[in-house]
């Protein structure tokens, strides 16, 4: 069972931030507020959606530096105009959605876990179904198999309020097959996690790049 | 173990009474609904025991609002009903006067604050991961992985449906251990009346072999004032009481040592 210990995490995010400011990506560190040595790893991300066609066809925008994310709400909150009677529209108004995700430790499993919240731009959060529907199609039969034990809402284990999770419990044994080290060898522990991130990430939109995998 | 099973029994028929009102601004009908008053089992969560409740404001309220989600509030505090309801009761009310008075709300759910509880499968899911979480600390999570599905199940329907030797007869599978060794770490968390809960990690034992008490536990993880009061299970427990001990016998039915941190008031 391949697990991190929690000093192992934080060295492994540490790794991670940098190689996400080198690549241009943009995930930070976090502090707890009542306790400066835990922290978690966070980052934004926005998705336009159009609501009236099926999930098979959303499409992501991703947003490489602040200004381009605040540009992108900018011009996909303005409220849609009033339906009038007499006009006849070409196309339904796309919508934003916001999704923020947080790399942070789970003491009980002691393997790094993904939480994350989404909400429209009127700041309204996403239910657990909308958010299950967003799961894309390739995912959605292991998803669906163990719905209640896969992906669920539950509070955050630093900011104690509602965030969603893949439950991180068969984390050990999945990343067991992906990284077979001996005990002797020292963990490579940024391997690990862009592992990990790589197989959970994309189940909830979060690609990672391959040049991840090249730093 | 066997000696201490009548404290095991006491824990679990623990309740604690609350009389619950409707919100003013979800009523409208001309005279206020009677106040719900009910005794709920400490060891429970809220959404368990509200179909009556719910029932009984229903004809209260505008239909818009009937399928909403009900939720609950202390004194302007909305309720974390995935916390059992003994925890809750101990952070907010602690008996200083009773009946516990608690306000249903239909509408503005507090969603940035609250998780969405649309069914009871929402709890069972909550409160499994919480088991899994529990066993993962104390045993690597071999036990639980090695339960039947028949097992995990039983451990639900005893809890929901207050059947003790229903619930013990998984549970006990949960709490064994080898008696000169202990737990490999205790699950705990600590809580507080308005900050995020606290978990860490804690070995029952030094690596000597002597027990770790509760006093130790807090000394480490706790900035402490005089006299701030630490209540598990509705007592302030002696603070030279062994861990592991505690963990077995009063722990809630996840397996969860749920302690309480009231500070004194300034």
């Amino acid at each position: 069972m391949a697990c991190l210990t929690y000093e192992e995490f934080v060295t492994g995010c540490r790794v991670l931030l940098q190689v996400s400011k080198e690549l241009g990506d943009s995930w930070v560190m976090c502090h707890s507020a009542s306790d400066s040595s835990t922290i978690y790893l966070s980052k934004t991300q926005c998705f336009k959606a159009d609501l009236s066609t099926s999930i098979s066809e959303l499409t992501a925008e991703k947003s490489e530096s602040p200004d381009e994310i605040d540009k992108l709400i900018e011009d996909f909150t303005q409220e849609p105009e009033p339906p009038d009677p007499s006009s006849v529209s070409n196309s339904t108004p796309g919508y934003i959605i916001t999704y923020e995700y947080h790399i942070v430790y789970s003491l009980s499993h002691s393997v790094p876990a993904l939480y994350f919240n989404a909400w429209y731009a009127s700041g309204k959060l996403l239910t657990l179904k909308e958010v299950w529907e967003r799961v894309s199609n390739q995912f959605c039969e292991q998803i669906a198999d163990n719905k209640w034990n896969s992906l669920t809402q539950t509070e955050h284990p630093v900011l104690g309020r509602p965030f969603f999770q893949l439950h991180p419990c068969r984390t050990a044994e999945l990343m067991s097959n992906v990284c077979c080290e001996s005990e002797q060898t020292p963990k490579d522990v940024k391997k690990y996690l862009i592992s990990w991130l790589s197989m959970f990430g994309p189940v909830v939109g979060l690609e990672v790049p391959i040049t991840y995998y090249n730093k | 173990m066997a000696e201490d099973r009548e404290i095991l029994r006491e824990v679990w028929d623990g309740r604690v009474p609350v009389c619950i009102q409707l919100a003013s601004e979800d009523h409208n009908t001309l005279s206020a609904p009677d106040p719900y008053y009910l005794m709920v089992p400490r060891l429970s969560y809220f959404p368990l025991l509200m179909d009556k409740v719910r029932k009984h404001f229903l004809r209260f309220i505008s239909p818009d609002l009937h399928e909403e989600e009900m939720w609950l509030e202390s004194d302007g505090m909305p309720l974390k009903w995935h916390y059992p309801v003994g925890v809750l009761f101990d952070l907010h009310c602690g008996g200083s006067s009773l009946p516990w008075a608690l306000t249903a709300h239909f509408s503005h759910f507090p969603e940035h604050d609250l998780i969405r509880c649309p069914s009871r499968e929402v709890v069972e899911s909550h409160f499994m991961s919480s088991v899994k979480e529990a066993d993962g600390l104390k045993h690597r999570g071999q036990i639980i992985t090695n339960m039947q599905s028949k097992d995990h199940k039983q451990l639900w329907m005893g809890l929901c449906n207050d059947k003790f030797d229903q619930f013990w007869a998984i549970n006990c599978k949960l709490m064994e251990c080898l008696p000169e060794e202990g737990f490999k770490f205790i699950p705990f968390r600590i809580h507080f009346p308005c900050q995020p809960s606290l978990q860490r990690l804690i070995k029952p034992q030094t690596d000597d072999g002597r027990k770790v008490t509760l006093e130790e536990l807090l000394q480490e993880f706790l900035p402490r004032g005089e006299g701030d009061r630490v209540v598990i299970q509705g007592i302030e427990v002696p603070r030279d009481t062994p861990l592991q001990w505690m963990s077995e016998h009063l722990s809630h039915p996840d397996n969860f040592l749920h302690i309480c941190h009231i500070p004194t008031q300034g």
